[in-house]
């Protein structure tokens, strides 16, 4: 069974049956799970959710083994792809269809775009007060390739009503308390989302199957909004008449204050806002932060920025803890929603301990600030610029 | 086996716990009070060399052990950090909107007491507006000699 969960368990066979999985809270140091680079930081095994540290992403093409995972529940077992079906209806559809997976596959057209997925609590843990939830650093964000259908086309051809005003998407995934009645998350976007090109219902990740952890055999990727958007396991999509009011899309869950509050507030839920598109954000990806670098030699500092539905117009480095800045070479996005590789050098000539720090500006002039933005009571949204720790010697 | 085959033996596995919890435990799950509970043995083979939970030790421990695990791990609670207004508002929070089962007064205040006691927020201020970096992303002190950052850190925090 060790082999199996890709796990390292010397004491397996002391185990009683069936007990593995709930042993895997006690060993984190050899949980490893399974088709994941060994380097992904485990926040919670049970449901499991797991972030990639910075030097893992270089990649321009996030590969499978190193997609951060968030569940909010547990997948579905027996998955069969070859009975999948996916439901259309909800109050503003005007034919409400089902679709096996064969039919969504033969009868539009594929697309193929490289697409980015971040959590929306992606740096949740340098809030303070500390807000509740899993501890992201960094790495809870991504940029494979997704392979699918338009959500728009599959939506048109059941006919989407003028009274339509937001999608919600049901998965397959279930509540972690194994109550059949709830579901474990069950979010959605205002139809405006929902019918751009590059909203997909994805069938394949990177040219091949998804994995069982990223919602096989298909979910949506909308691209640019927190990854919650991007149901896994999808079983149905309804076209609502109103905001969608699945679980985690009222209360707090995904949400920040409409207006700007203190550190700490306490702010009702009646003025709690849903998060639509992801602030600008950039990651320093080539080199390790806690790295030893010689004197005078140039460092190549490279990664990646992204800009929710926007595109990044710059980013700027610094070495001197925000006191100058360098333009970095900044490349055009291979599509929209993907996001953008940057190249520049840093030199240092006196040695020490210093911060590299990355600062992107998005093409609407909006900037990562350098401190943690707005506290809101489940620290969602901190873009603030990514530091790299180096001593030079 | 398939991951989603591994996803429903922790599906029955919750439910075996909570099992326990309900069954074998009633009086530990419902009451803070009574005989010194017994520590749940049920994760824990003889010989084996794992514990229960990763819960630190101290009054109560029993308790968020029967009580806070069934659905998810005990990460998920200690990767959090607040006072006892804070745990008691999430406790709250749970029971309307996850299946946090009731729970009487005394064991819900021996929980608080427990997590607000060693999850709680530090006593040092820490209300920075930009945390320093964490020790596993710090470079070596002195320049020489240089170590690499340690491999494999799982776990912050
Ligand atoms: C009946 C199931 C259940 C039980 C029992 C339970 N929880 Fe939870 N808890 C959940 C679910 C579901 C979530 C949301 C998980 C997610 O979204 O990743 C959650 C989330 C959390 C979180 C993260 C907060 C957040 O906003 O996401 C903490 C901390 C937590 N639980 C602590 C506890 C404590 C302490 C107890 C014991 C008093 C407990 N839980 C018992 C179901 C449960």
């Amino acid at each position: 069974m060790g082999a199996v969960l890709g796990l390292n368990i010397p004491y397996a066979r002391n185990m009683p049956a069936g007990l593995i999985p709930a042993a895997l809270a006690d060993t984190p140091e050899g949980f490893r799970i399974p088709g994941k680079h060994e380097g992904l930081v485990v926040l919670n095994d049970r449901p499991l959710n797991a972030e990639t540290p910075a030097y893992l992403l270089n990649d321009d093409i996030t590969p499978n083994d190193r997609l951060f995972v968030r569940n909010n529940g547990f997948p579905p077992s027996n998955v069969d792809a070859s009975t999948w079906t996916l439901d259309i209806g909800g109050e503003s559809v005007r034919t409400a269809k089902r679709f096996t997976l064969e039919e969504l596959k033969s009868r539009f057209p594929k697309q193929t775009l490289q697409l980015q997925l971040e959590c929306g609590g992606n740096g949740r843990s340098e809030y303070r007060p500390r807000a509740r939830g899993n501890q992201w650093s960094t790495g809870a964000v991504g940029c494979p390739e997704w392979t699918g259908i338009r959500l728009r086309d599959v939506l048109e051809e059941c006919g989407v009503q003028d009274s339509a005003v937001y999608i919600g998407y049901q998965g397959a995934d279930r509540h972690a308390s194994g109550d059949p009645t709830k579901s474990a998350i069950s979010r959605g976007v205002p139809m405006a989302k929902a019918l751009e090109d590059e909203t997909l219902l994805a069938f394949s990740i990177n040219g091949g199957e998804i994995p069982a952890l990223h919602g096989a055999p298909l979910r949506l990727v909308c691209a640019g909004w927190p990854g919650s958007t991007s149901g896994k396991w999808l079983t149905r999509i309804d076209i609502r008449d109103r905001v969608h009011d699945g679980t985690k899309m009222t209360g707090k869950a995904y949400r920040v204050p409409c207006t700007p509050v203190a550190p700490g507030e306490a702010v009702d839920e009646s003025e709690m806002c849903i998060i639509e598109s992801m602030p600008v954000k950039s990651l320093i990806t080539s080199i390790r932060s806690g790295t030893v670098h010689p004197v005078n030699e140039p460092i190549r500092v490279g990664g990646h920025a992204w800009a929710g539905d926007l595109e990044v117009r710059q980013v700027e480095l610094s070495g001197d803890f925000g006191q100058t800045w360098s333009t970095c070479e900044l490349r055009e996005p291979p599509n929209r929603l993907a996001w953008q590789r940057f190249e520049g050098e840093l030199t240092f000539p006196v040695e020490g301990y210093y911060e590299i720090w990355a600062r992107a500006t998005d093409q609407a002039g909006r900037m990562q600030p350098m401190l943690v933005p707005g506290w809101n009571p489940k620290g969602y949204l901190n873009n603030a610029c990514h530091r790299v720790a180096v001593r030079v010697a | 086996m398939s991951i989603a085959q591994a996803g429903d033996d922790i599906l029955k596995i919750r439910w075996f716990v909570v099992g326990i919890c309900l069954l074998a435990y009633t009086p530990l799950a419902q009451t803070a009070e009574g005989e010194s509970p017994k520590p749940l043995t049920i994760a824990k083979e003889p010989g084996s060399n794992f514990d229960a939970s990763n819960f630190a030790a101290g009054q109560g421990r029993e308790l968020v052990i029967a009580n806070c695990t069934a659905c998810h791990s005990d990460k998920l609670v200690t990767q959090n950090r607040s006072d006892s207004q804070g745990w008691r508002e999430l406790i709250n929070w749970m029971q309307k909107k996850q299946g946090l089962w009731p729970l009487d007064p005394k064991t819900e205040d021996a929980i608080v007491e427990y997590l607000a006691t060693y999850y709680g927020r530090p006593q040092v201020a820490d209300d920075t507006r930009r945390p320093a970096l964490p020790e596993h992303l710090m470079p070596p002190i002195s320049s020489s000699p240089p170590t690499p950052p340690s491999p494999g850190r799982k776990i912050r925090d």
